[in-house]
């Protein structure tokens, strides 16, 4: 399997999650990844791996390659999937938020999605072995408070009354957070069809008000996923 | 006349290089950071303190600890919380962690085939897969460390203002691996002593880093050979440079004269403050100051490893959790400075907040974006002498040197707004 890696506007923090996959690497064929190798060949790929996301034209424009390019597009991370947290720059005058950066998915067809910020190494593991025998890779569509009933956590919004982004956040990291004591922030972004009348409803509850809610979202590294970005849209 | 020389591969961020001629010699190397800036400092602003770990921490996947740690400096000498020693301890070992996981990924996996003559670790490894097995037991280790502390090696996440969100029972897991990291150190330093480094030195150079008691990590005070400055007027020391070519603002000191952060700084300025295995091999292999090469940087790191591997073990072994993992945080209006030594250097913050402890300025300097103008000075030294070689081969003679310094493009390139996307 042809493997490319490449970034666009990002921390790296996704890509280096490749070095963790240790000895496994070497069994891959990676023809291009600027930011470890000189020797970069932009052949047909089986796999594109990208991390970031797109803010100028020149990006745009070589994501358009790279997908004429690749048989499967893989976006990693936060970043590419939603926009990232540079995606939120808020116009103080008009309470608007301004798209500074966008995500993958907004200019190509993308097969999958890593998410989280950064991405689990487990998930990508999943993807590049499921592919190179060539099976479709299974990853998680449930909600984040799947893994904490897994793991045993006492409920954090039930227990301590704090805001936990879990009960919207796809699962999936293993409840890092809630693990560490503290309400998850919703870096793997929102599960699919996700409910945002009874998010707010139980952030009423906790005596947060509509508006502290939202920016609980924009700060969640994914403000700008589609299934976020009406709710500035809306807002004036 | 103009000539672009691109791209540069293993940098960390995107970059080319601009080589200028005049009457046919050439006269000067432009670093052309083509990286997006992705305005962390203006997004901060009117957001709680509490957000300042997770956000800063996005400025850099392989050293989000420094930016937490910095900004929980700030932020805690803003509010005047004092953190207790024990809490100290565990994020010193945090750092060290960061430290080892972020020289391993540039000495074993961007810097070290350079010296081997190969494109990338892939190859390198496939021909060494004895060597690859060492650092990824070194990488194991930290990772578990982090794991440990943080939840998750990158962008960890149990860093809070006031302490942590929750801290172990007991770090006894992390003994064995580490006393076995130590040795490993040992002997990959051997490996390296062993390579040959090309002779070069700086013509001219300041070296600044922190100054204490230990060898530079947390501090406030920051000394450059000659004098000693407080956190808070080193925003005096420098000067902000705009530069056409980049999306990075370089600096100067305020005599207007590059100089250099980063781990042979802190190695010139602070040797004898080194862990004892990590000194005595150094002086065993005839590695002490002055040492201007910036080609031998690579020892340097793998010293700053062994020594942050001793330094974790000692706090490791007297670890006893402490009462309470955090203290409360009362907010009021007010301004706080941080500076920590990040793997690649002097990273500073400056916040201030209102009476709600809302962020209202954010200013943050890097380690790269301040070693900036000392790598074109060096680079232009080092092209300048290199008459008979053709375009192409300048990248490969430009690309290693640019390595030696470890540069990271979107810590450099974290603020400044450049021409965006319309539609
Ligand atoms: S998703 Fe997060 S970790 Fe990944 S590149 Fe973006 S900011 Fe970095
Ligand atoms: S708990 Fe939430 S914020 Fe924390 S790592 Fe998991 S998805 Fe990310």
């Amino acid at each position: 399997m042809n493997i490319g890696v490449f970034k666009f506007t990002s921390c790296g923090g996704c890509q280096y999650s490749l070095l963790d996959l240790g000895e496994s690497l070497l069994k891959f064929k990676i023809s291009y990844f600027t930011e470890l190798s000189s020797k970069n060949i932009f052949s047909p790929l089986d796999l594109a791996l990208i991390e970031g996301s797109v803010t100028t034209n020149e990006e745009e424009n070589f994501l358009k390659k790279i997908r004429k390019n690749a048989r499967y597009l893989v976006a990693l991370g936060a970043c590419a999937v939603s926009g990232g947290i540079q995606a939120i720059q808020e116009d103080k005058s008009s309470n608007r938020i301004r798209p500074y950066s966008k995500p993958l998915a907004d200019f190509v067809p993308v097969e999958f999605e890593l998410r989280g910020c950064p991405i689990s190494k487990h998930h990508l593991l999943e993807v590049l072995f499921s592919l190179s025998v060539g099976s479709m890779p299974l990853l998680p569509d449930y909600p984040l408070c799947l893994d904490c009933k897994r793991k045993g956590n006492p409920c954090l919004i039930v227990t301590k009354g704090v805001l936990c982004l879990g009960v919207i956040t796809q699962g999936g990291c293993g409840a890092i957070c809630p693990s560490k004591g503290r309400g998850c922030y919703g870096c793997f972004g929102p599960v699919k069809k996700v409910n945002l009348k009874a998010f707010f409803k139980c952030c009423l509850r906790l005596g947060l008000s509509e508006e502290e809610a939202i920016q609980a979202l924009k700060n969640s590294f994914n403000g700008y996923h589609p299934d976020l970005r009406e709710l500035y849209e809306n807002i004036s | 006349m103009k000539i672009s020389l691109e791209p540069l591969t293993r940098v960390g961020g995107s970059a080319l290089l601009e080589i200028i001629k005049e009457e046919g010699s050439l006269k000067e190397v432009r670093f052309a950071i083509r990286e997006t800036p992705r305005l962390m400092e203006s997004l901060l602003i009117g957001k709680s303190y509490k957000v300042l770990p997770e956000i800063t921490a996005r400025i850099c996947g392989i050293c989000p600890i420094a930016y937490q740690i910095t900004a929980l400096q700030a932020v805690e000498e803003a509010f005047e919380v004092k953190i207790p020693q024990e809490i100290l301890s565990l994020r010193k070992l945090l750092y060290f962690a960061e430290w080892i996981h972020s020289h391993t990924l540039h000495l074993f996996f961007v810097h070290l085939p350079d010296y081997f003559k190969l494109p990338s670790f892939l190859e390198l490894y496939h021909k060494e897969p004895f060597m690859l097995e060492k650092v990824l037991y070194l990488r194991d280790t930290v990772s578990l460390l982090i794991e440990t502390l943080g939840g998750r090696t990158i962008h960890p996440v149990a860093l809070i203002a006031g302490g942590f969100s929750s801290v172990p029972e007991s770090l006894s897991n992390l003994q064995k691996p580490l006393e076995e990291s130590i040795n490993i150190a040992v002997e990959l330093f051997a490996k390296l002593s062993s390579l040959k480094y090309p002779e070069f030195s700086f013509k001219e150079v300041i070296y600044v880093s922190l100054i204490g008691d230990d060898y530079p990590l947390l501090g406030d005070l920051i000394f450059d050979g000659r004098e000693k400055i407080s956190k808070r007027d080193f925003r005096h020391y420098f000067k902000e440079i705009k530069v056409p070519y980049a999306t990075a603002n370089f600096y100067l000191s305020s005599e207007g004269k590059a100089y250099l952060v980063g781990p042979l700084a802190r190695f010139n300025n602070a040797f004898e403050k080194l862990s004892p295995i990590a000194q005595s091999l150094a002086l065993k292999y005839g590695v002490f100051p002055p040492l201007n090469n910036p080609y031998r940087s690579a020892l340097i790191r793998m010293l700053e490893i062994l020594h942050s591997l001793e330094k974790s073990l000692e706090i490791v072994k007297t670890y006893r959790k402490p009462p309470s993992p955090s203290l409360e945080v009362m907010v009021k209006e007010s301004e706080g400075f941080g500076v920590t030594e990040a793997p690649r250097g002097i990273l500073w913050h400056h916040y201030k907040f209102d009476s709600q402890g809302t962020i209202t300025y954010a200013r943050l300097i890097t380690p790269t974006a301040q070693n900036l103008k000392l790598i074109e000075l060096t680079l232009t030294e080092l092209l300048a002498k290199e008459k008979e070689l053709k375009e192409e081969e300048l990248l490969s003679k430009a690309e290693p040197m640019i390595r030696n310094f470890d540069p990271c493009l979107p810590c450099a390139t974290h603020f400044l707004e450049v021409k965006i996307k319309e539609n």
